[in-house]
């Protein structure tokens, strides 16, 4: 008798322990990517299903507002800058020698070729701020036990998605896998995290591929190299005028 | 004998064979005058956008119709060129790269067409000459642009200003690009005039990182050849890796205008042939009821009624013959005058023409296929009337005929 109610107390606190809130798991697996600062180098592959595109970027931020990216490679485009603040985006071209403020019309538009759209760096709508969440079970992805959490986005939120479905990772909250639905509740783009690897003392997935479900053999695949955190970044670097001497 | 006999006659009585003559002459006059204006408008429109342009034939990779995208380019390859120039026909071959992009002039930005030509080539298809409104046209080794004067309108730019261009390349390279503006053309085609930007096909291919990509391949062909004939045997002779179409699959909605316009200008020509055909009945209908008298004095004295017959035909080709010459005469000059001096649409017209992307001028068509074919036609309907006095002849009962 007193075994069994070990055992039932065990078993309620085993299932206690989860007894996060969905916010929570939210609010942890978004503060690991918002550090203070940061400093990346990664590689861009857009795949075709004729051709392949490689893209090597430097990449730094600071808070939410501000980040800026270098392009290295290829030889053609090296030297382009696009800098992001708040909800500008500039692109700097170094054959024109001038920077461009993206107007609106071009925010929906692929940002340089990839399945991502120029919206997607500024947007940031926050996954925690815009978005009701739901806990609805867990999963093993890519051999991690993940939490499986249905956001709804806000009704006042500017999100074109109609719902996110989002697989968190238990031990270290990284987000593994997204589903973005569209309001017809089919599936429109598909975002998978994998190659996990330690960057500045976090456990993060190297490697992050978009899929657009719709158009079958077209991903873009973004791989970090490098990845610091909290390091020092004067505000000088977020201008447009310092977009020619960035390194 | 006949013959003067008929032409006596018809000075016999001048009112009456002025009237039937006047009927002819205005019948070829506006039929002439109608179809060389529907003829020449179709020519014009034709001529601009597709003898100067779009070419009467076009090789894509395929799928680029479908989805005109730079990513559909293929690669320029001489022996898939010397493939098509064998085929029957074939006059010549142009290549050409082309893309949308973005360009922008101070603070104003547009959506162009940038087109990456052969300068020396495309001066075969058509006389850039005559295109240019400013500045100097391209050659093979410049470096500058050529614009649309629609797209100096928009930027209020002139030659010497520089345009910046911002859009998509091959596989995914950003296309960009400030090039000097060295020449500004009439393509005479708004629509061509709002988005045609030209630079050489070397200046393209590094704008759109397209190394030795074209997207068109276009195929001038000999005068009088079939297009519809020479796109069948292009296709048997490229791989399906390619798309041969001609303009009418590439414009169809020129050719359905076309088409639509043309029945309707037919119909007002048939409907004009009927009014003709009864003004010129009735003529001759009074005229045979008041020689019947005549006929019966000349039968009744002993002239065969086979001659007397003749001498009825000869009278209504003589008749016709004046009149359809008469017409062609005088439709003539004319036709010159509107066909080097265009019929300019009214302004409020004009702008409809102009949306869509029609020049709003009337140039005549001078071909002396139109007064040759109507003026047959009518000739042929004058000689069908001339059935009625043989038939009257032949039914003639001179005593009859005399009774008064």
């Amino acid at each position: 008798m007193k075994n069994v109610y070990l055992i039932t107390l065990s078993l309620l606190y085993v299932m206690q322990t989860p007894s996060q809130t969905a916010l929570e798991i939210i609010e942890k697996a978004d503060s690991k990517l918002r550090g203070v600062s940061s400093y990346a180098e990664m590689t861009i592959t857009t795949v075709r299903p004729k051709w392949e595109k490689k893209m090597s970027m430097k990449s730094w931020s600071k808070g939410a507002d501000l980040s800026v990216s270098l392009v290295m490679s290829p030889a053609k485009e090296k030297g382009s800058v696009f800098l992001k603040r708040k909800n500008e985006v500039w692109n700097y071209i170094p054959s024109l020698e001038r920077s461009i403020k993206l107007p609106p019309s071009m925010m929906m538009q692929s940002w340089m070729g990839t399945d991502l759209t120029n919206d997607d760096l500024v947007k940031q709508s926050s996954t925690v701020v815009d978005y009701t969440h739901k806990l609805t079970g867990s999963e093993t992805i890519e051999g991690l036990p993940c939490w499986k959490l249905e956001l709804t986005p806000k009704e006042e939120a500017t999100v074109v998605w109609g719902k996110v479905i989002v697989w968190v990772d238990k031990q270290d909250y990284m987000q593994i896998k997204s589903e973005f639905y569209d309001e017809d509740d089919e599936l429109i783009n598909l975002m998978k995290g994998s190659d996990v690897k330690t960057f500045g003392g976090k456990k993060l997935p190297a490697k992050i591929e978009f899929i657009p479900v719709d158009n079958p053999g077209q991903k873009t695949v973004i791989e970090y190299t490098v990845w610091e955190f909290d390091v020092d970044i004067p505000d000088s670097y977020f201008t447009t005028q310092y977009t020619t001497r960035l390194k | 004998m006949l013959a003067k006999l008929a032409w006596r006659n018809i000075w016999r009585n001048r009112k009456r064979s002025f009237i039937t003559v006047t009927a002819i002459v205005i019948a070829v006059f506006l039929s002439i005058f109608m179809r060389s204006m529907q003829l020449g408008m179709y020519d014009n429109m034709i001529g601009n956008v597709v003898g100067s342009y779009s070419g009467y034939i076009q090789v894509h990779s395929n799928g680029y119709w479908g989805e005109q995208i730079i990513d559909n380019a293929f690669e320029s390859d001489e022996e898939i060129n010397e493939k098509v120039r064998k085929v029957d026909g074939v006059e010549n071959i142009i290549q050409r790269v082309q893309s949308g992009s973005l360009a922008s002039f101070g603070d104003l930005s547009k959506f162009v067409f940038v087109s990456g030509i052969e300068p020396e080539n495309e001066i075969l298809l058509t006389d850039w000459k005559k295109r240019l409104r400013d500045g100097e046209l391209l050659t093979d080794e410049s470096r500058g642009v050529n614009i649309g004067k629609g797209i100096a309108n928009y930027f209020k730019m002139s030659v010497g200003d520089t345009l910046i261009f911002i859009g998509q390349g091959y596989h995914g390279m950003q296309a960009v690009g400030a090039y000097p503006i060295s020449g500004i053309l009439d393509m005479k085609n708004p629509k061509l005039n709002n988005i045609s930007v030209f630079m050489t096909l070397p200046v393209a291919q590094e704008f759109l990182s397209a190394q030795n990509q074209i997207t068109h391949m276009i195929i001038d062909k000999r005068e009088y050849e079939d297009e519809h004939e020479m796109a069948t045997e292009l296709s048997s002779v490229l791989s399906d890796d390619f798309e041969v179409m001609t303009w009418q699959q590439m414009l169809p909605e020129l050719e359905q205008t076309i088409q639509a316009d043309s029945a309707g200008g037919l119909i007002m020509v048939f409907i004009l042939y009927m009014i003709i055909t009864f003004g010129i009945f009735g003529t001759v209908l009074m005229m045979t009821q008041e020689r019947k008298y005549e006929f019966g004095v000349v039968v009744s004295i002993g002239m065969k009624k086979a001659k007397l017959i003749m001498t009825m035909i000869y009278e209504t080709i003589f008749l016709t013959s004046l009149g359809v010459l008469l017409g062609i005469a005088l439709s003539r000059p004319l036709i010159l005058y509107y066909h080097y001096n265009p019929m300019e649409f009214p302004d409020d017209q004009a702008a409809v023409m102009e949306e869509f992307g029609f020049e709003a001028i009337i140039p005549f068509m001078s071909s002396y296929d139109i007064p040759l074919t109507h003026g047959l036609i009518i000739f042929c309907i004058s000689l069908l009337i001339s059935l009625y006095p043989t038939i009257t002849i032949l039914r003639l009962k001179p005593i009859k005929a005399m009774k008064r």
